[in-house]
């Protein structure tokens, strides 16, 4: 049903007026899986959203359309009054706690991509965040998916290509050569000994020797990772303190990671990436409290993306993607919440987002061994859109290591 | 600034012991280091006198924390600290409490293991709210550090703050919650892919009955215990949370899993990341032949010629680098950093800990820090490096001027008297010659010979040789 509307809309697109883009991303033309031509960045941004802990996705996109949701959940089920309806269907709407994301959703800039999962899925968070983060569902390699981007592609002179908001580095920007830097705040990441601008300081003297003991070759791993981050740290501090404002406070919100992630995005120090999260989703029990808390807080973060990316001009450069480790059971537990699940829906952000639903809802009835939703879209589908048709230089082919043989289609959430 | 830091002590040569062998030196510097929280040169000397088995004795000689006299402190911090629920700003002073604790103890190996247990049990704040009930789990863990993993477990089960947690103060028969469940064979015992969604399932059956009241406090119900039979790991029985344990850890089909699977994570953190499999079956095969004895296990790591003379290193965790600093150059209970109050008034020590990547009683999740190359991105090591800067300069003029004068006036001299006493026997050639380019430079720029003082403390506590073990 939504695949052959936003179809049209990407016809009407095109032959509208956005033939503009056809010099980057002639959609017409767009190769088929198998000979996937990696697109240039062309200075294209990526803002990754984590909401961790596992996130109800059936008390986000509520899928009213099925009445198993009411029945199998007495307690945590929004009423149908409550639930935001959507304009192009009457089979799911959002959680009340998205207004500001529903308005978005009309204004069709956002793609709501349903279903998302793995197969033989793993119910241990962090077995599933290894596997949503490494982009393997075997996870057997430490890096991440966008850190092997980051290896693989041309970063030019850039120290700084991957921010992550926070003092926590997540897997998916560890990459073998290039990671990218965790930046608590713009003035929590200055030294404490004062600028080294002018190399006849005594901050500079010391910095330098920092620096320099990143000279050393040690085997261990540990060793070898606490070197390379001495080095990095000196080069990414002295790149990132340019933007630093002495009067910025530490982002408290989501939403103040997402204003600190566009301004670093949107500097000239070739940030192609950022990654912001927001704990607190293993909702085991209270859901019906702590959940609506949580969807607010993205429900703000998401409309400050939208604000402050068109302040910059450019907003068509700007993609924001959400993800969790797994949705929830359909079933609630008898604390008033749910234990862990499988498929959940995703949210694709920003102008340059076809808008509408992708995928298919999982059925609420027909459900895995474990009584869990059956995923309608692999996860490395989504990553493959946003390699191959949103970042390029390298294809999602290398990044994720799939083959034809695997069967995924890149998800059609662009314009 | 107050007299926060003392004057090292005296320099190498003092007449208290002989010196010992290099070799045995270097293996009683990394054995305090990775056991406890550092010594300074002095102390490493004694030891190696006496030799590398009777320092590993020495370390595990503690006697259980229940019986000791500071176990009244903890219990008046324990009665002092609010039971409802509070903001993050609450645990504050535990958090510094607990670094002074470990900086100060005569126990180091004790306070080690109950930093591990923190991180194995991991239990966050955030979500239990009850400042008295994150320091009762930190008793505990104290009272069980170098106690049995079987009661342990049986303590955790029935633990306040973990029942708060992961739910379990609502896991109902009815429909159990299978949070505590899944985590206690996931993470406390088994590891992953040892045990089955259908094992959750029937465990989170198994631990049915607790619930917590206004206060804080466990209460445990039969009649809210779900006592009909269960299968788990394929052992049937009318399973109680005792039995659990106990069929997790005897009655496992692939064996003792939950020895092998305790021992890797202990010695990922004592040790490295990745231990060799021969030192996980010698810490498991003592951890089985003594009911599951911590300090036996614990003793097998340390004596194990891997562990003494292998070359693994690991990154010290943030609480061990701030608490060691602090001991080393004794600081415990000073008031540092206090004209800087950080926001929410926390500690500004305990706040370098949470900058570096550990904030204690807070950590990421139920999963603990990860630990080893994880601790190194850009933000930790940039606090890692603002802790040093803070500390070079926080030394007191009268420490600095000792210092110098001990060193003849000269700044490079007193680089020894630092290593000294940060229990440094050595330096790799690249930090000595970064630390030389320093000297040169700041020299050549006619630095003050203080600053340049402080320069050489500040550069050997940022240093990978301080910041490795």
């Amino acid at each position: 049903m939504s695949e052959k509307f936003i179809s049209r809309r990407q016809f009407l697109e095109v032959a509208g007026g956005a033939l503009a883009l056809s010099t980057t991303s002639p959609l017409w033309l767009r190769p088929g899986a198998a000979g996937a031509e990696p697109a240039p960045a062309a200075g294209r941004k990526l803002l990754v959203l984590l909401m961790e802990g596992g996130n109800d996705g059936l008390n986000t996109v509520v899928p009213y359309g099925q009445s198993a949701y009411f029945e199998k959940r007495k307690t945590i089920a929004y009423k149908p009054e409550q639930i935001i309806r959507l304009s192009d269907s009457s089979e799911v709407g959002l959680a009340p706690q998205l207004p500001k994301l529903a308005k978005l959703y009309e204004a069709r800039k956002v793609g709501i991509v349903q279903g998302v999962g793995y197969d033989d899925p793993n119910l241990s968070h962090f077995q599933s965040m290894d596997i949503w983060q490494t982009g393997r569902p075997k996870h057997d390699v430490a890096t991440g998916w966008l850190g092997r981007y980051l290896d693989r592609s041309p970063g030019g002179a850039s120290v700084v290509r991957a921010v992550a908001i926070g003092n926590r580095l997540p897997t998916a920007l560890v990459g073998a050569e290039e990671s990218g830097v965790a930046v608590p705040s713009f003035n929590g990441f200055t030294f404490f000994d004062g600028s080294d601008a002018d190399p006849a300081s005594e901050p500079y003297r010391l910095h330098e020797a920092f620096l320099q003991f990143g000279d050393a070759t040690l085997s261990d791993p540990p060793a070898q990772a606490l070197l390379e981050s001495q080095r990095h740290t000196v080069q990414a501090v002295r790149a990132i303190q340019k933007l630093a404002d002495p009067k910025a406070r530490p982002p408290a919100t989501l939403a103040e990671q997402v204003s600190m992630a566009v301004k670093l995005l949107s500097s000239d120090l070739g940030v192609e990436i950022a990654f912001v999260a927001l704990g607190g989703f293993d909702n085991h029990a209270a859901e019906n409290t702590q959940h609506p808390k949580l969807l607010t807080q993205v429900d703000d973060a998401i409309d400050r993306f939208t604000t402050e990316v068109a302040a910059t001009g450019k907003p068509g450069d700007y993609l924001l993607m959400t993800f969790s480790e797994f949705g929830r059971r359909v079933e609630e537990d008898g604390s008033t919440g749910t234990d862990h699940g499988t498929a959940a829906p995703l949210f694709v952000v920003g102008d340059a987002v076809a808008g509408g639903l992708y995928g298919e809802q999982p059925s609420l009835t027909v459900l895995d061994k474990n009584n869990n939703l059956i995923r309608t879209v692999d996860y490395r589908e989504v990553y493959s859109t946003v390699l191959d048709r949103w970042l390029g230089q390298v294809s999602a082919r290398e990044v994720l290591g799939t083959k034809p043989a695997d069967g995924l289609h890149p998800v059609e959430f662009l314009r | 600034m107050g007299e926060v830091l003392s004057a090292p002590a005296a320099p190498p040569g003092s007449p208290s012991v002989a010196a010992p062998p290099e070799e045995e030196r270097r293996r009683i510097a990394r054995l305090f280091a990775r056991a406890g929280f550092g010594a300074s040169v002095d102390e490493i000397n004694q030891a190696a006198a006496n030799g590398y088995g009777a320092a590993v004795d020495a370390l595990l000689a503690f006697p259980p924390a229940a019986t000791r006299p500071d176990e009244v402190t903890v219990l008046s911090l324990e009665t002092g600290a609010p039971a409802t629920p509070s903001e993050p700003f609450a645990m504050s002073p535990y958090q510094r409490w607990w670094l002074d604790r470990m900086s100060a103890t005569r126990f180091p190996l004790e306070e080690k293991l109950t930093l591990y247990w923190h991180n194995h049990f991991a239990t966050g704040f955030s979500k239990v709210r009850r400042p008295k009930a994150m320091v009762a789990q930190n008793r505990l863990l104290r009272d069980h550090a170098g106690g049995n993993f079987r009661a342990l477990c049986n303590a955790i089960h029935g633990d306040p703050a973990m029942l708060i947690w992961l739910d379990g103060n609502t896991n109902q028969k009815i429909k159990p919650n299978e949070n505590y469940g899944r985590e206690f064979l996931e993470l406390f015992t088994l590891g992953r892919d040892r045990y089955t969604q259908h094992d959750v399932a029937e465990a989170a059956r198994a631990f049915t009955g607790y619930t917590t009241d206004g206060q804080g406090r466990a209460l445990y119900h039969k009649e809210l215990h779900d006592d009909g039979e269960k299968t788990l790991l394929g052992q049937t029985g009318r399973w109680a949370p005792t039995d659990v344990t106990d069929v997790v850890l005897d009655r496992h089909p692939e064996g003792p899993v939950a020895a092998r699977y305790v021992s890797a994570r202990l010695a990922s953190f004592f040790y490295k990341p990745d231990p060799e499999p021969v030192v996980v079956d010698a810490m498991a095969a003592a951890f089985l032949e003594s009911n599951y004895d911590i300090k036996a296990m614990v003793k097998a790591l340390l004596l194990r010629p891997e562990f003494m003379d292998g070359p693994g290193v690991t990154i010290k965790a943030p609480a061990e680098y701030v608490a060691g600093t602090m001991r080393l150059l004794h600081l415990t209970g000073a008031p540092v950093f206090a004209s800087q109050p950080r926001r929410n008034g926390l500690d500004e020590i305990a706040g370098a800990s949470s900058d570096m990547g550990q904030e204690l009683f807070e950590p990421p999740d139920v999963s603990g820090w990860k630990g080893g190359a994880v601790w190194a991105n850009t933000a930790a090591t940039l606090a890692r490096y603002n802790f040093s800067a803070r500390i070079g300069k926080m030394v007191t003029d009268n420490a600095v001027r000792t210092v110098l004068d001990m060193a003849g006036g000269e700044p490079r001299d007193t680089a020894p008297l630092w290593m000294h006493r940060l229990g440094l026997l050595s330096l790799r050639p690249s930090t000595e010659a970064a630390l030389n380019r320093y000297l040169d430079a700041s020299m050549a720029a006619k630095a003050d010979a203080g600053a340049r003082t402080r320069g050489v403390l500040t550069l050997l506590l940022a240093s990978p040789d301080f910041n490795l073990r």
